[in-house]
C-alpha cells in the first residue's frame, strides 16, 4: 500500500507539471475485451467489455499523463455443479498513469505506469440471496501501451492494451485471494484538441512570445 | 570423454513430530499440508513428516518438535503413566518422550516396541495409517450442559428388562475361567463361551480372528440384531473380554471390573434387544486383546473402515461395576469428532437413570477400545465408573467388590442411549421412512458460496405426508422445518451457509397426525475451498450418514 500512495504522489506532483506544459491535449473513446487474469473470473463472467474513457496531455518531449474512467458490466454464473445461479458484476476503474511516448507522425504510441482505482460489486441476482453480494473499492497497478494512427488533422484510431494487478485481498471459497485484474485490449477513436488551445490556455506569455 | 549423470530421486527420512494444539488454524494447516497425522491428542497431535514438512509448519509459524529423526522399521506406542512416575523404568528400557503430564510415548530402537513395555500399564500403539480425515475441530457446541432428554416409554420399557442376576451370573461365569489373557487358552474359551451365549439367543454370531504381536492370536466375538429400516447403519455396544493383572496374568487374571463388567452388559443388552424390533442393526462385540494394546478392536475398526461399514457409533464399555458408594458419577469420554455421542449419552443417562454423567473430551485418553475407532473415523465413546479402583489390574479383581446396583445402572444408561439410536419399531404410527438420501449443490461466485440440500426418499404406505428436521449437531436438537407435512418424496432446502455442519432426518406422519421414527440422518459437511473448477462437477465433500 505504501507503494501505491508513493507512486500516487509522483502522479499528483507530475499532474500540474505536464497538464499545463501540454504540447498536445487528446480524448479518446474506446472498447474492447478484459481478460482476467483470474481463470475462476474468466469461468464465472467471461471476459467483460469495458467502456473506456480518457484525456491525455503529452508534451513534445513524448512524456504524458492519461486520467480516465472505464466502466464493466457482465453477467454470469455460479461455479460448483450443474445447476447454476445468475450473478451480476460492475467495476468502475479509474486508471492514472504517466507515458512516455514516440510520434512519428503517422502513428504515435505510448507505454505508461500507473494506477487505477476501482470500485467493484458483485451481486447474487436470484431472489433471496441478496445478502452474498460483495462489493468494496481497491488500488491497482497498470502498464500499458497505446497506438494512435492519425486519419485526419484531428482523429485517430487508437488500440491499446494494458495490463492491471488488482488484488481483492478477499480469501474467497475458490482456494485463493480473489485478483480482479487483468489485461485489456481496446480499439477506439482519439480527438486531439489543437495544441494551441492547451497552449493558450497554460502558457498565454509563451502565445505572445511565437507572435 | 563424456560423463553420464543420473539423477536419483532419494526419499527424505520421515520424523516423528509433535504439534501442538496451540490455535484454531492449526487443523486448516495441517489439511492444506496433507500431513500424515498419526494420532490426536487432547493438547497436541503426533504425525509423521518429512523435513520439508516440518519447514512448511514452521513457515506458518506452527512449533512442531522433533520427537524421533528416523522413523523406519519402528512401532509406537502410547503409553498411560500417571505422574510420569514410570519414566524412569520405561527409559532403561526404550525411549520415551513425554507428551502431556499422564502420556509418555515409548518405542524401542532395536525391535518391536511392545515386547519392551512392562505388562499392567495402559497403552495404545499409534495407528499406521492417517487419522487426518477424521479429525474435527472442537465444535462451538456449549460445554458442560446437559439437558435432560425426554423419557421415551418404550426405551423406558425395555431398559426395565436388565436383570441384575444375568449381570451378576455372566461376570462370575467369566470370572471362573481364573485368567482371560489374551494369550491363554482360558481367554480363548472365554471368547467360546459368549460366542455360544450369543447363539443361545437365536442370533447371527461370529468370530473374528486376528494375530498380534507376532507370536499370538485371539478372536473378537461378534453377534447382530439386523435393522428392519436400515440394516447397513450399524450401532455397536462392546466391551474387551481379555483380562490381565500385573504379577501373575497367565494364571490369575479375574478381571471382574476390567472387564467382565463391560462384557456382561454387552451380552445382557444382546439378550434384551434380540426380543425388539429395531430401525438400525446393532453389533455386540466382546473384543479380545485389548490389554496388549487395543488389539481386537483394532482388528475390527480396520476391518470395518475398509470395507466402507456405516458405524453411527460405538459405545465401549470398560469398567462399569465398582463404585465407592454413595457415589454415582459415571464418565462418558469422548473425542472432538464423537462429541455428538457423549452429549447423547450424558442425556439418556440423565433421562433414565440414577447415575450422574460426567461427559468429557478427552482425546488423550486412549486406553481402552473406543480408541480403535477413533482411528477408524467412527464416533464412539468409553463410558467408565468415575472412581478409581484399587483391584485394578491385580489378582483381587474380583465380583466381591462389584456393586450391582451401580452395575445395573451403569448397563441401563448403556442400553438407553444405545436403544435411543436404534430405535425401537413402533406400533400405530407408519413405518420408519427409508431410502432417506440425498445430495449437496454448491454454488461459487468471486466471493462467496451458497449450497442447497436436496433430499429424496422412499413413499411410506399409509403415511399422509412427510416432516423435515435439521439440526447443526450430528442426533441431536433437530428442529422441524417443515410447517406442514408435505407430500411429496422430496425435499430442498436453500439455501444454506457452507462453513457449517447440516444433518437432516425425516419422519412420515400418519393421516391421524400419528408421527414415525426419524429415518437415517443425511450429513452435510462444511465445504472446502472449491480447489480446481475446471474438474467440474465439483469436488464432493459431503458424507451421507455418517462415515468414511
Amino acid at each position: 500500500m505504501k507503494c501505491k500512495f508513493l507512486a500516487l504522489g509522483l502522479i499528483l506532483l507530475l499532474i500540474p507539471a505536464l497538464t499545463a506544459r501540454a504540447d498536445r491535449v487528446g480524448i479518446s473513446l474506446s472498447s474492447g475485451l478484459f481478460l482476467p487474469s483470474m481463470k475462476e473470473f474468466r469461468q464465472i463472467y467471461g471476459s467483460p467489455i469495458p467502456l473506456a474513457f480518457a484525456v491525455s496531455w503529452t508534451k513534445t518531449s513524448g512524456l504524458g499523463f492519461s486520467l480516465g474512467i472505464e466502466y464493466v458490466d457482465k453477467s454470469g454464473h455460479t461455479l460448483g455443479g450443474g445447476e447454476t445461479l445468475p450473478l451480476r458484476f460492475r467495476m468502475w476503474t479509474i486508471p492514472v498513469a504517466i507515458s512516455f511516448g514516440y510520434d512519428r507522425g503517422w502513428i504515435r504510441y505510448a507505454a505508461g505506469l500507473g494506477l487505477s482505482f476501482n470500485s467493484y460489486k458483485e451481486t447474487w441476482e436470484a431472489a433471496g440471496l441478496e445478502n452474498l453480494g460483495s462489493s468494496s473499492q481497491r488500488v491497482g497497478y497498470l502498464a500499458l501501451l497505446t497506438v494512435e494512427v492519425p486519419f485526419s488533422s484531428r482523429f485517430a484510431a487508437l488500440a491499446r492494451i494494458r495490463y492491471m494487478t488488482l488484488s481483492t485481498n478477499a480469501s474467497s471459497f475458490l482456494g485463493h485471494i480473489v485478483n480482479l485484474g487483468g489485461t485489456s485490449l481496446q480499439l477506439g477513436i482519439a480527438y486531439s484538441f489543437a495544441a494551441d488551445i492547451a497552449v493558450r490556455v497554460s502558457d498565454p506569455g509563451r502565445r505572445n512570445h511565437e507572435r | 570423454m563424456s560423463a553420464a549423470v543420473i539423477l536419483v530421486s532419494v526419499p527424505q527420512p520421515r520424523h516423528l513430530v509433535k504439534i501442538p494444539k496451540a490455535e484454531p488454524a492449526v487443523w486448516t494447516i495441517l489439511e492444506r499440508l496433507q500431513l500424515d497425522v498419526a494420532q490426536e491428542l487432547q493438547t497436541c497431535f503426533l504425525a509423521r513428516a518429512t523435513m520439508d514438512e516440518v519447514r512448511a509448519l514452521r513457515r506458518k509459524g506452527v512449533p512442531v518438535a522433533v520427537l524421533d529423526w528416523n522413523i523406519d522399521n519402528k512401532d509406537y506406542i502410547l503409553v498411560g503413566d500417571p505422574g510420569l512416575s514410570r519414566r524412569p523404568l520405561l527409559e532403561r528400557r526404550g525411549r520415551v518422550a513425554v507428551l502431556e503430564s499422564n502420556l509418555v510415548l515409548f518405542w524401542s530402537d532395536r525391535g518391536p516396541s511392545a515386547r519392551s513395555l512392562p505388562r499392567g500399564l495402559s497403552r495404545k500403539p499409534l495407528p499406521d495409517w492417517s487419522v487426518l480425515p477424521y479429525l474435527r475441530p472442537p465444535s462451538a457446541a456449549p460445554a458442560g450442559v446437559i439437558a435432560r432428554a425426554e423419557r421415551d416409554p418404550v426405551v423406558e420399557s425395555i431398559l426395565d428388562e436388565i436383570s441384575a442376576a444375568k449381570l451378576r451370573a455372566a461376570v462370575q461365569s467369566l470370572q471362573d475361567f481364573k485368567t482371560r489373557y489374551a494369550s491363554t487358552s482360558q481367554c480363548e474359551s472365554a471368547g467360546a463361551f459368549i460366542y455360544e451365549g450369543f447363539r443361545g439367543l437365536g442370533l447371527p454370531t461370529e468370530y473374528q480372528a486376528f494375530n498380534f504381536e507376532g507370536a499370538y492370536s485371539s478372536r473378537n466375538v461378534i453377534a447382530e440384531v439386523r435393522g428392519v429400516s436400515y440394516p447397513d447403519d450399524i450401532l455397536i455396544i462392546g466391551g474387551h473380554y481379555d483380562s490381565i493383572s500385573r504379577t501373575s496374568p497367565e494364571i490369575s487374571a479375574p478381571g471382574a471390573d476390567d472387564n467382565a463388567s463391560g462384557t456382561a452388559a454387552a451380552v445382557e443388552a444382546a439378550r434384551i434387544l434380540a426380543r425388539h424390533p429395531l430401525d438400525f442393526t446393532v453389533r455386540f462385540i466382546a473384543f479380545s486383546a485389548e490389554e496388549w494394546g487395543l488389539h481386537g478392536s483394532k482388528a475390527y475398526a480396520r476391518r470395518a473402515r475398509d470395507q466402507g461399514e456405516r458405524i453411527i457409533g460405538v459405545v465401549n464399555l470398560d469398567m462399569i461395576a465398582y463404585v465407592k458408594k454413595p457415589d454415582t458419577l459415571v464418565d462418558i469420554i469422548v473425542n472432538d469428532a464423537s462429541s455428538w455421542l457423549g452429549d447423547k449419552a450424558a442425556r439418556a443417562t440423565s433421562a433414565y437413570t440414577t447415575l450422574s454423567p460426567r461427559k468429557s473430551i478427552n482425546a488423550s485418553f486412549v486406553y481402552s477400545d473406543h480408541a480403535s475407532f477413533w482411528d477408524a473415523g467412527y464416533p464412539a465413546l468409553l463410558e467408565i465408573e468415575a472412581g478409581d479402583n484399587p483391584y485394578y489390574h491385580q489378582t483381587t479383581d474380583t465380583i466381591d467388590t462389584l456393586d450391582f446396583d451401580f452395575f445395573t445402572q451403569t448397563t441401563r444408561a448403556a442400553l438407553a442411549v444405545l436403544t435411543e439410536l436404534a430405535q425401537p419399531v413402533r406400533a400405530g404410527v407408519p413405518a420408519t421412512p427409508t431410502g432417506f438420501s440425498g445430495r449437496v449443490v454448491t454454488y461459487y461466485s468471486l466471493f462467496n458460496a451458497t449450497q442447497k440440500a436436496v433430499l429424496s426418499w422412499k413413499a411410506v404406505t399409509g403415511a399422509a405426508g412427510y416432516h423435515i428436521y435439521r439440526s447443526g449437531r450430528s442426533h441431536l436438537d433437530y428442529v422441524r422445518i417443515t410447517s406442514s407435512p408435505i407430500a411429496a418424496t422430496t425435499y430442498t432446502d436453500a439455501y444454506l451457509g457452507i462453513d457449517s455442519y447440516y444433518y437432516y432426518v425425516i419422519t412420515a406422519v400418519g393421516a391421524d397426525g400419528g408421527e414415525s421414527n426419524p429415518s437415517r440422518e443425511f450429513e452435510v459437511n462444511p465445504q472446502g475451498p472449491l480447489a480446481d473448477v475446471s474438474g467440474l462437477p465439483r469436488l464432493t465433500l459431503i458424507r451421507n450418514g455418517g462415515r468414511p
